[in-house]
Parts: C-alpha cells; structure tokens; sequence
C-alpha cells in the first residue's frame, strides 16, 4: 500500500474516501437514526435527472444537480413531513422519474455521452484535487451545522413531538437536515459514486450504533469505521486490480454481515 | 370556570375526514388529578395532543392556562407513551432528561454546569441517578417512564400529561408509580391517560372518559353506568377486564347481551 501512495491519483483517492467517509459518517448517523435511508437513496437516484439537465442544457454541472437535487428533496421532505404515509410511494415515484428524466437528457445530447457505469460507481482513482477542496469546503459547513445545531437535531430525531414542545423548530431543521443530506449526496457521488454513498451512508452507522451511548459518538465511530473501510476497500482493489468502490462496499457489507452474526451470537 | 387549567369548549377534530372527537367539553381545575380513560382509538392521545398544541382542532377552542394551546406547551411537562419512542437510539439517561431544559431560541446550547446540577436533581427524585449514563434501550419499562418523568420535571411544569404510562410495567410497579404521581400532584396539575382501572380510581381525582365524546366526571367515581358506555361489550369483541371499583361489586365485564 505504502509503495501505492507514490502515485498522485492514489494519494487523492485516499483522501476522497477519507473525506467522504468523515461527511458520510456524519450524515450518515441522522439518517440511520431519522430512518431517511430510503429518502436518501430518493435523492441520491433523482441527482442523476440533474446530472442529465446539466448536460443537455451546457450548464455547469454542479449547477444542475444541486439545483435539481435541492428541488427534489424538499419534494421529498415535504411530502413525508405532511403526509407521512404517502411518503414512501412519492418518493419511489420521484426516484424512478429522476433517473429516466436523466437518461433522456443524455440519449437527447448529441456527443459525448457520460457513463452510467461511473455515476453508480463513481471513479474514485481520477478524482482531481480540485474536488477534493470542494469535498472538503462541504465537510467543514456540514460539521459547522451539525455542530451548532446538535441538541436541536438530537431532540428531533429522539423524539419529535417533545422537541416541538419545547420550541424547536422541528419544521425548519428537518428541512435543514435533508437540505444538508441532498448536498452531501451530490458532492459525494461525484467521486466515489451513487452505490458508495448509500454504502457509507448505512452500513458504518449502522454498526456503531449500539456500541455508543450518543449520536456525537456515533458520528465519530462512523466516520472511523467508514475510513477503515475505504482504506482496506482501496488497498484490496490495488493488490488484487479490482474495481475500487466495489471493492470498499464488498469490504463495508461483509463487516456489516459479521456485526449481525456477532450481535446474534450474543442473543442465543 | 375562567381559572381553569384546562378549559376545552365543543372541541371536533376529524382525521381524514373520520371524526375522532366530536364536541368535547371539559374544564380541568388547577390541582387536579384526572385520569381520561376510553377504549382504544376513543381519541384519549388526540385530545392530548390538541391540548399540546401538536394538533389543532378542526373546531372549538382549547385554552391552556389562558392561553391557545401551542403557546403554553412550553409549561406542560409531556411523558409520552413508551412504545412509540425509538429503543435503539443512541443516548443516555441523562440526556434524555437534558432535553427538557432546551429553550427556544437558544442555539448552540453547550450544556452549563447548571443544567446538569437540574438534571441530575430530577434523576435523584426520581431514584434513577445510578443509571444516568445507562443507554435508555437497557433500561426496564418502568425505568424509562421514571426517566421520561424526570425530563418533564426539567421544564418545571404546572401541568403534567401522561400517556399510558404504566403499560408494560407490573401491578407492584404501578402501584409505587402511582404512589410517586400522587406527590408530584401536590405540587402540579396531572392529567393521564390510561385505559386501566384497576389502579386509578384509588389515586385520581376526577375521570374524563373519552369515546369520541367526552364526559366528565369531578369524582373519581366509578360508576356502572359509565362502565359501560365507555367499554360496551359486542358479540365478537367480549372485553375480558376484570375491574375493581369502589363501590361497586367486583365485576367481570364479559358478554353481556
């Protein structure tokens, strides 16, 4: 591995999947413990209509799938926050017409045409070190927000109704909250791909979860594990020339299969 | 009744279209001790909610000591029904207290020394101080709802509303549960929801029995006659509750046709 990190590209991806995890681990922690797993994967499926937009119009891509992204998650979080039961079918429906929507717009672009494969995937061996500064301008104002508005965001996610008593702003902050998730999704996916985010964004929470008595550790045992993860997932995909976000999940899914046998194991 | 603590007047509130509660009365006196009871889906949790402010009413008016509902929560001290809170969450006894001394408007709260000398106070009260750093999802039914007792008790409330707190807690652990409420009484108005008898009509003052219409009752009088408007018995949905009250012969309401 060590030999690796005499490469440029290698350095960047090591420091993509490290800040991506750190984000992810972050975020990640709200969503697990808000069950928005399937609204992230919502929006995370939606960004690629922005994506399509971006392209068919010429405009810069980051425009077109934040903008588009933002959009469909407020959709998204207005829909569950006022028909809660509805909510899973809309946001399935807006999945599906974001991606297709996405998929047009591209087949309607004469020219180049991006790859799928690299948007699932991602293609986290070229990222430039441009994105990387911009990895890292997101994680700062992310953790910035999460930070001050933890207590906030622990009453609400615990328990709604006590935190609307008590005068949070549970309306906003969930807005907020999926607002920050739709950014995160879109920054992420664009280096390490749409099947890692949602990758990082559930398994290392998930496992950490009932080892820690706070959603702060939480957020740090996550961020850890989804290092551990991207590293291990990095270094076996060099030795063994595989493809590299593959590798991180299949490294994140085995861990996250041990964790329910060990837990089991404890039961019985 | 202009110094009531609860005052609700031809209160109707309607969930998809379906009318939970319609026009419903009642007038809480400073002090009391009321216990709402009703079957199921009687709309006992709704009417706590509109009280809360978390619901408004589709018609009526609901005023909280003296002000609309949502303005006054803030002096409500809220024990919610255990089952629907999240046992996996990832936090302590004691923070689960903290977030009664969240304050609107005040951001970026680092918690002062202050808070934790109140939340541990309110800990001890409730004998729960020992397990303040315990993960809440270790903690026994009984335990929790102390915990949830203890967060209300943070807000300094002058009105206390409980959800079914004693489900899932054994008949000793009501008894000493309802033991504690009786004291907390003394210094705050309670109102609870139950659709359990048994150990009620010994500690509550007055009743509120919610079936989509509300009576009230001043004493803590279990009649007959309310048993049965409040728990009729069909064919199919024979309520196997045994019931003891005072006054009136142990009564088993079965089929009663």
């Amino acid at each position: 591995m060590i030999e690796a990190l005499h490469f440029e590209f290698m350095r960047n991806a090591l420091m993509a999947g490290l800040l991506a995890s750190i984000i992810c681990g972050i975020m990640g922690t709200l969503v697990v413990v808000n069950r928005i797993v399937f609204l992230s994967g919502g929006i995370a499926h939606a960004a690629y209509g922005g994506i399509g937009i971006a392209f068919y119009f010429g405009w810069p891509y980051l425009v077109g799938t934040i903008g588009f992204s933002m959009v469909a998650a407020m959709v998204m979080a207005a829909v569950s926050l006022h028909s809660k039961h509805r909510a899973d079918t809309i946001i399935g429906v807006i999945w599906a017409v974001g991606m297709a929507c996405g998929i047009i717009l591209i087949d309607l672009t004469p020219g180049y045409n991006v790859d799928l494969m690299s948007y699932l995937f991602g293609s986290i061996l070229t990222v430039p070190a441009s994105d990387l500064w911009i990895m890292l301008a997101v994680g700062i104002v992310i953790t910035g927000l999460v930070v001050f508005y933890y207590q906030d965001l622990l009453a609400m996610s615990y328990d709604e109704e006590f935190a609307r008593i008590r005068g949070v702003p549970v309306r906003a902050l969930y807005f907020l909250l999926i607002g920050m998730l739709a950014v995160t999704v879109v920054m992420v996916i664009q280096v390490v791909g749409l099947i890692l985010v949602i990758a990082l964004l559930t398994i290392p929470p998930f496992i950490v979860e009932r080892h820690t008595r706070s959603l702060f550790q939480m957020m740090i045992g996550s961020s850890l594990l989804g290092a551990v993860f991207t590293v291990s997932g990095l270094w076996l995909s060099y030795a063994f020339d595989l493809t590299s976000g593959a590798s991180i999940i299949m490294v994140a899914g085995i861990a996250f299969f041990l964790s329910l046998l060990i837990e089991r194991l404890r039961i019985f | 009744m202009n110094d009531a603590i609860i005052k609700i007047e031809d209160v109707t509130f309607a969930y998809n279209g379906q009318k939970v509660l319609e026009n419903v009365s009642m007038a809480i006196r400073p002090g009391d001790f009321t216990a709402m009871i009703g079957p199921n889906g009687g709309g006992k949790t709704t009417l706590l909610k509109l009280i809360l402010g978390l619901l408004k009413p589709n018609r009526g008016l609901i005023r909280v000591m003296g002000n609309a509902a949502e303005k006054a929560s803030h002096d409500i001290g809220y024990v919610p029904q255990d089952v629907h809170m999240n046992r996996h969450f990832p936090i302590s006894a004691l923070d689960v207290v903290m977030m009664g001394r969240i304050k609107p408007g005040r951001r970026f709260n680092k918690n002062t020394g202050k808070d934790r000398r109140v939340v541990l106070d309110a800990l001890e009260r409730m004998e729960m101080v020992a397990h303040a750093d315990t993960r809440i999802g270790k903690l026994s039914g009984g335990q929790r709802q102390r915990v949830f007792i203890a967060r209300a008790l943070v807000t300094k409330p002058k009105l206390m509303l409980l959800d079914e707190p004693t489900a899932g807690i054994d008949s000793r652990g009501q008894a000493d549960f309802f033991q504690l409420l009786k004291e907390l009484n003394t210094e705050m108005t309670i109102l609870i929801v139950s659709h359990d008898l048994l150990v009620i009509s010994t500690y509550v003052k007055s009743v509120a029995c919610v079936n989509r219409h509300l009576h009230y009752h001043p004493q803590a009088e279990i009649t007959g006659e309310m048993l049965e408007t409040m728990y009729p018995s069909t064919g199919e949905t024979v309520c196997p509750v045994e019931l003891v009250a005072h006054g009136l012969p142990h009564r088993v309401l079965t089929d009663h046709k």
